[in-house]
């Protein structure tokens, strides 16, 4: 209930304007929208921009701000969208790219493999393959993308990534499950290929 | 095929004992530094006020084009109109007899 009280002051005083408080919002939330956004995005430069827009977007639509949901849950999806809203630039860029391509010179052709990632959180004696993960997570569809990555990458539960993506638990479980067959099969794949 | 379900196991689990990512609040210099990096901030209700006036304008544009058109056929259409009522009005007056 406390807690309830303090949130709801604070975000009387981000509505108000206050330079105090949204230094404390910055100063609160940079890492977990860093993280996500580097968790989705797999590259640091590219969640270092999409983190400055996160925060910018919440500056400006905090007015707008309802309170229909937590601060947290309302800052993670703003997170997730810019996040998604990137990724999706980025391929249709790829494929302007890929027809401009057949037109043009050989190498403007993209790589369809991109160089590994490696997150600057997992533990050192995984970091090879976590970055083969990573590789293969960069391949599933959005959604599922997007689950796995709030659950294993910023360790939500079930329930608040159910709140974030605004769907149900069961969609969740459903999207967890079906990551978790394709990256199963991604990596057999993979290790068909390189690991025998 | 045993190793290889191990290795793929292995593999899934890798991300277990994660942390957070590190990032230093100076690599946002333009939400921490709003002097230097002054934001072009458009409000949401601009946005939708932009959109509103765009849409008047085109609708405007659009009732002119209708009625430039219509204008003109029911411009033409009313001239056959008259010659229609005019011809018909001589004939009538041939045929009656003083």
């Amino acid at each position: 209930m406390v807690n309830l009280l303090e949130e709801k002051r604070f975000i009387e005083n981000l509505k108000n304007g206050e330079p105090s408080a949204f230094n404390m919002l910055v100063d609160q939330y940079h890492d977990r929208v860093f993280n996500t956004a580097i968790g989705l995005l797999q590259n640091g430069e590219d969640a270092k921009d999409v983190s400055q827009e996160v925060f910018i977007e919440v500056l400006c639509s905090i007015p707008a701000f309802k309170m229909q949901s937590t601060l947290t849950t309302w800052i993670y999806r703003i997170t997730v969208q810019k996040s998604l809203e990137w990724i999706r630039n980025k391929n249709r860029k790829k494929r302007f790219a890929i027809f401009i391509s057949l037109f043009g010179k050989e190498d403007q052709i993209q790589k369809t493999d991109p160089a590994p990632f490696y997150h600057p959180g997992v533990l050192l004696e995984n970091k090879e393959r976590a970055a083969i993960l990573f590789n293969a997570i960069g391949r599933l569809p959005l959604n599922q993308r997007t689950a796995f990555t709030l659950h294993k990458v910023e360790l939500l539960s079930y329930t608040e990534i159910a709140d974030v993506m605004q769907v149900s638990i069961p969609s969740v479980e459903s999207l967890m499950h079906r990551a978790k067959q394709n990256l199963q099969r991604l990596l057999a794949d993979y290790y068909e290929k390189n690991e025998q | 095929m045993n190793s290889k379900k191990q290795w793929i196991r292995e593999t899934m689990e890798s991300l277990e004992g994660i942390h957070r990512a590190q990032s230093d609040l100076l690599v946002f210099p333009k939400v921490m530094d709003p002097f230097r990096y002054p934001l072009k901030i458009t409000p949401a209700r601009e946005h939708r006020q932009r959109w509103q006036i765009a849409a008047g304008l085109a609708l405007l544009v659009t009732l002119n084009v209708f009625s430039l058109v219509f204008y003109d056929r029911f411009t033409a259409a009313s001239q056959n109109t008259e010659k229609i009522i005019a011809s018909e009005y001589l004939s009538y007056l041939d045929t009656i007899q003083f």
